[in-house]
């Protein structure tokens, strides 16, 4: 039976549901790969605005603009707006979630959205064989459950998109 | 009516000029964060190649050894180097620690070297070791890992993050 491991289980696990779990079998089976390490998955516009509220405190305003696009950039300029306001941080993170959502979610974070509607996931590539890469790749490619689909070399992740019913 | 038939194609052209435009701009990650420039005036490489619409670098550094870098920064950031030490190895280290900060000063950023320094400070990677691939645990990046392998008469080192 296929394994689905997660490198951060307690963080990502509940974000993949039974459906997508099911997909992922399927093709694991399909292409004969026994293991698999998801790093990262979906998340909602609150999740990413905590996480860009972490980064700007941690590395400065100049650093995460250095860092992002066009639409990143509208909402470290919301953090920056709002905290030189003297908002407190649950404040400040409610403003950068509201700011996410007007802009859209997928435009700062292709894995923020709604999770019950859309599970994003990313597999480590190396935790599948360079010997099956093109086999799972393809079989990926075929199958009508995935909408989305980015692989190395162009990204550094296989990064899967799974509309759920 | 025969302006309108030569106005036709330009306006088409000029509307998939805009279009790809406008997907360029979706990235979500800054497509300049890296360019040539980091390595443009870095002492310790000899010689490289720098491929731009690739974001990848390939190189040699001044001691001999082989390297590769590639970055990402649209929809994904991240970095992946690998470094080739070797072959004809006159002392063969033990401790690989040093290499790997090598590497690391090469082709990370500051703050991703200092997250890096942090871990070696607490963690000897020795070749002889069995385990191959140690994770560095990080809440800002989806994975960061350093990976060593023994390849006949190469040890082959890589650092790997990315977020999203």
């Amino acid at each position: 039976m296929p394994n689905i491991k997660y490198l951060n289980s307690g963080r990502d696990k509940s974000k993949v549901s039974p459906y997508s779990e099911k997909v992922l079998i399927d093709l694991m089976k399909s292409s004969g790969i026994k293991t698999i390490t998801i790093t990262s998955t979906a998340r909602t516009a609150l999740d990413q605005a905590r996480i860009m509220y972490t980064n700007l405190e941690r590395h400065g305003i100049s650093h995460q603009k250095r860092l992002y696009g066009v639409f990143g950039d509208k909402i470290i300029d919301e953090y920056s707006s709002l905290k030189s306001k003297g908002k407190s941080k649950f404040e400040i993170i409610n403003g950068m979630m509201l700011k996410i959502n007007a802009i859209g979610p997928r435009k700062v974070s292709k894995h923020a959205g709604n999770p019950k509607k859309l599970n994003v996931i990313d597999i480590a590539p190396s935790s599948i064989g360079l010997t099956v890469r093109k086999k799972f790749e393809s079989f990926v490619k075929k199958e009508p459950r995935v909408s989305q689909f980015f692989t190395p070399p162009k990204d550094p992740a296989y990064h899967l998109e799974i509309p759920q019913p | 009516m025969n302006k309108l038939i030569l106005l036709k194609p330009f306006s088409l052209l000029l509307l998939m000029l805009f279009n790809v435009a406008c997907v360029a701009s979706e990235c979500v990650y800054d497509k300049n964060i890296f360019s040539e420039n980091k390595y443009k005036n870095n002492k310790s490489i000899v010689s490289y190649l720098w491929s731009s619409n690739k974001s990848e670098v390939k190189g040699v550094l001044n001691n001999g050894n082989l390297f590769t870098i590639k970055h990402w920064s649209c929809d994904h950031y991240g970095t992946h180097a690998v470094l080739i030490v070797g072959p004809y190895l006159e002392n063969i280290p033990d401790e690989l620690n040093s290499d790997i900060l090598d590497l690391a000063n090469l082709a990370l950023k500051t703050d991703e070297v200092s997250l890096l320094k942090n871990y070696l400070s607490k963690k000897s990677i020795l070749l002889s070791a069995d385990k191959n691939k140690y994770s560095i645990k990080t809440d800002e990046f989806s994975e960061f890992y350093i990976a060593k392998n023994i390849v006949n008469e190469l040890i082959i080192l890589e650092i790997k993050l990315y977020k999203n």
